[in-house]
């Protein structure tokens, strides 16, 4: 009964859905008509008293603001539902039957909701309207003309993944009888990374909703000055920093899970969340530039269209089935819904871009090619082209199929060799950027700006010579240097400005700096971060080191400074698995001084024994990782096989994520805004509501 | 299956009446052209205060020379004062500010410091103070 009823309630949520996207749109539009100068004679309240005191537009914009709650409760209710069915082993549910069993530690049966195709799909929708009502309460009074769009935009989106629950992917479908256990959740998500990863993803990939939302309402409305993207811009960055993390953990997943001792292979899937995080990153740059200068305001509404686009383009990616990917989980025929609602979003889109265009015009132009707005407008080509890259690789196949029948891959050699040196690129922009002022920045203060940076970057070129004869890593390393170097000159610099003008000491000056400036220097953690990872990249990319071998118990192999003798074969059984697992002895192969133990594991699922995932064993150090693979194993044990890689420097990967995350945290945490006058604060509203709320 | 269309029945008139309700209501709140025009200046001369504040920033640090920090301080100070006598003479004219009326140009000093004083959380000296406060 009470799946049933979990049913209806999404069918109630798809009827309010659309109701309350017409309500919005239709409300925003008579609002809006009745906004324009000469409206009315008076021209100071122009909504004309209806007889209970209101105007249509404001009554269905209203309406469209209720829509959104009662279709967040909705949705809610249901997925709620849907986790009690998971929790409680409802096998009668066919998506509680596929993905989950009564073995599944409670953690798993958790996270089984966005482990198949219509419980992520319920998820993604609970999250859709969990931040579009956080936005319709933000917003509410503040950017009224706004609003009514956004919620417009918000439901319009909401409606299409009801559709899809309602008619394509049910999860509260009925197999009609009560088997007596579950199929079981797919091995490869028993990860406590798999757990987390995803809702990192969903949350980023939902949030970027809610700029496109706004950027739709923007252009709706003709408002196209810079109070959208005052507004969007921490409504970016949260579902950025999400994206971000969640890529990482992504990685950190593919790295502990899939047992090839990389963390990113230009797998489709990968890339579907890879993409909208570097057009998003583009935006975030970009719509600096429109807020100080006024300008690129059509390249700005055009890639947070891309971003969401790609958002889209991921998740059909995902779920067609139509690129083989490791990661293709789910795949159903949910497929042509989402070309549909594709192919409506853009056309409907750049036909309104086009209509819009008369009033895009930028408001200035660029001073000079040597000022901060030019090293964003190049840092937003190389974002573009990058994109670009990706997306053609990621799609090459679907292409050559089509062109020629015949389905060619592109690997990680082609993407490496491609987008690497746009990211290169891109890291040198990243040093750059940061020594320009707004504007111009003349020679003299360029001199001033690069000597250090450029001296330290130099310099160690003849270090790192030492490391390596590929000129790729030394080349790559110094470029790391310089960035590095940039960031702690512009650290040195404002704290030595402070104390100067103000006298305080290092620590107070340092404080006042990311408080006064917390935009500016959590962007330059944030670009810290960045740098650990491309340190991290380098490194495994070229100073990687591996062998596959068979040992016998107490025997030792040596790779690269360490010896790792095997101990033993241990087996131990869990709820839904045994876990077969080799202990390894690693010490210092020159000194012989034990290092520690490292565990690479097996475990063999009951309900999927001929998939046994693997599980590395990893010794983790700043300098390297010392990554094993078990393939396999004679009988008892008496012998094992091995695949051992030697990682350099791959910690810093995630500790630069880290960083990305406490970066972005520090640039959206509130600065302190000064009180306005009076004259600022009468509001244009009669409710009260100060009108320059302009970025909440 | 009686029982979860009973239920969803009454959920449903719930919820349906909850998102029309609005339609039969009193709503008072209306947009006005004046309200977005007031909002859309303001947001500019935000802009333009913290561009000038950015600009005195990078001139500190040595990112911009003195010649050039000259010419586009004036500029956006020019900016910025106009955006303040446009909000001025528009949205509430001078008489509002009772008796300590004062010059454009040291509204915006006004503005500037008391920016300043709030970002630096600086203890209240009393000079920088807006008439209205």
């Amino acid at each position: 009964m009470i799946f049933d009823f979990a049913y209806l309630t999404l069918v109630l949520a798809f009827i309010l859905c659309a109701f309350g996207m017409v309500a919005g749109f239709w409300g925003g539009r008579l609002e809006l008509r009745q906004a324009e100068p000469g409206a009315l004679a008076s021209g100071r309240h122009t909504t004309p008293n209806e007889p209970n005191g209101s105007s249509w537009g404001v009554r269905l914009t209203e309406s469209s603001f209720h829509s959104i709650y009662a279709v967040c409760g909705l949705v809610g209710v249901a997925a709620v539902v849907l986790w009690y069915g998971l929790l409680t082993d409802h096998f009668q549910i066919a998506y509680i039957w596929n993905s989950s069993e009564r073995s599944l530690p409670t953690f798993y049966k958790f996270a089984a909701i966005w482990g198949g195709q219509a419980g992520s799909l319920l998820f993604w929708t609970l999250l859709l309207s969990l931040f579009s009502t956080a936005a319709a309460v933000t917003f509410r009074t503040s950017q009224r003309t706004l609003m009514p769009y956004v919620n417009g935009t918000l439901l319009a989106n909401l409606l299409f993944f009801l559709i899809l629950l309602v008619f394509s992917a049910n999860p509260f479908e009925q197999i009609g009888v009560v088997p007596s256990d579950g199929r079981g959740l797919n091995p490869l998500l028993q990860n406590y990374w798999m757990v987390i990863h995803p809702v990192m993803l969903y949350l980023g990939w939902v949030g970027l909703s809610i700029p496109f939302a706004f950027a739709v309402a923007a252009l709706l409305s003709k408002r196209l000055d810079r109070r959208w993207v005052r507004t969007v811009r921490r409504w970016t960055l949260i579902p950025w920093m999400f994206l971000s993390a969640g890529i990482i953990m992504g990685s950190q997943w593919a790295y502990m899970e899939l047992g090839w001792g990389g963390y990113w292979a230009w797998d489709p899937v990968e890339n579907a969340s890879f993409l909208p995080w570097l057009t998003a990153t583009a935006f975030l740059h970009s719509i600096i530039i429109q807020e100080q200068r006024g300008i690129l305001k059509v390249w700005n509404v055009t890639l947070i269209w891309l971003t969401f686009t790609l958002v889209i383009l991921g998740t059909f990616t995902t779920r067609s089935g139509i690129l083989s990917s490791v990661h293709s989980f789910a795949q159903s025929p949910v497929g042509p819904y989402f070309l549909v609602f594709l192919a409506v979003t853009t056309v409907g889109f750049l036909l309104l871009l086009f209509q819009r265009l008369p009033y895009l015009h930028g408001e200035n132009a660029i001073d000079s090619i040597s000022s901060r707005e030019g090293a964003f407008l190049a840092n937003n080509w190389l974002f573009a082209g990058i994109a670009f890259v990706v997306l053609w690789g990621t799609f090459y196949p679907m292409f050559s199929e089509i062109l020629t029948g015949e389905r060619i891959s592109v690997a990680a050699p082609w993407f490496n060799r491609v987008a690497g040196p746009l990211f290169l690129l891109l890291f040198v922009l990243m040093g750059v950027g940061p020594l320009l002022g707004w504007r111009r920045t003349g020679a003299q203060a360029l001199r001033r700006q690069f000597t250090w940076p450029a001296a330290v970057a130099l310099i160690s070129i003849p270090f790192l010579l030492f490391t390596s004869r590929n000129v790729f890593p030394v080349v790559g390393f110094s470029v790391c240097i310089f960035v590095a170097g940039t960031i702690v000159q512009e650290f040195v610099r404002g704290v030595n400005a402070r104390r100067r003008s103000r006298g305080e000491p290092v620590a107070g000056a340092l404080w006042g700096l990311i408080r006064r400036n917390g935009r500016r220097y959590g962007g330059y953690v944030i670009h810290f971060g960045i740098v650990l990872i491309g340190v991290a990249i380098i490194g495994n990319e070229f100073y990687q080191s591996t062998t596959h071998v068979t040992l016998s118990e107490g025997d030792s192999v040596e790779l690269s400074g360490y010896s790792l003798k095997y101990v033993a074969l241990e087996s131990t059984q869990r709820s839904n698995h045994i876990e077969i697992r080799a202990n390894l002895q690693v010490s210092d192969a020159e000194t012989g001084n034990v290092l520690g133990k490292i565990f690479p594991r097996r475990n063999i699922y009951d309900k999927t024994p001929d998939q046994p995932t693997s599980e590395v064993g990893l010794r983790m150090t700043p300098a390297e990782d010392v990554y094993v693979i078990l393939n396999g194993w004679e009988g008892d044990g008496s012998s094992a096989t091995f695949t051992i890689y030697v990682n350099p420097l791959t910690m810093w990967m995630w500790v630069g994520g880290l960083l990305v995350v406490v970066g972005t945290l520090v640039s959206v945490w509130p600065h302190p805004q000064p009180a306005r006058s009076p004259r600022e604060v009468t509001s244009p509203f009669p409710d009260g509501t100060a009108a320059g709320q302009a970025s909440a | 299956m009686w029982l979860a269309i009973a239920l969803i029945s009454v959920v449903g008139i719930a919820a349906v009446g909850y998102v029309i309700l609005p339609l039969f209501g009193r709503t008072r709140t209306v947009i006005t052209t004046e309200g977005e025009e007031l909002a859309d200046l303001i947001t500019r001369k935000e802009v333009a205060l913290e561009a000038i504040r950015e600009l005195a920033f990078d001139h500190s640090v040595g990112k911009i020379e003195d010649a050039d920090y000259e010419r586009f301080n004036r500029i956006l100070r020019l900016r910025a004062m106009r955006l303040i006598e446009r909000i001025d003479a528009e949205f509430g004219g001078t008489n509002r500010l009772g008796p300590q009326a004062v010059q454009v140009d040291e509204w915006l000093e006004l503005e500037i410091s008391n920016r300043r004083r709030v970002e630096e959380a600086l203890p209240d000296e009393g000079g920088s103070r807006l008439p209205e406060e």
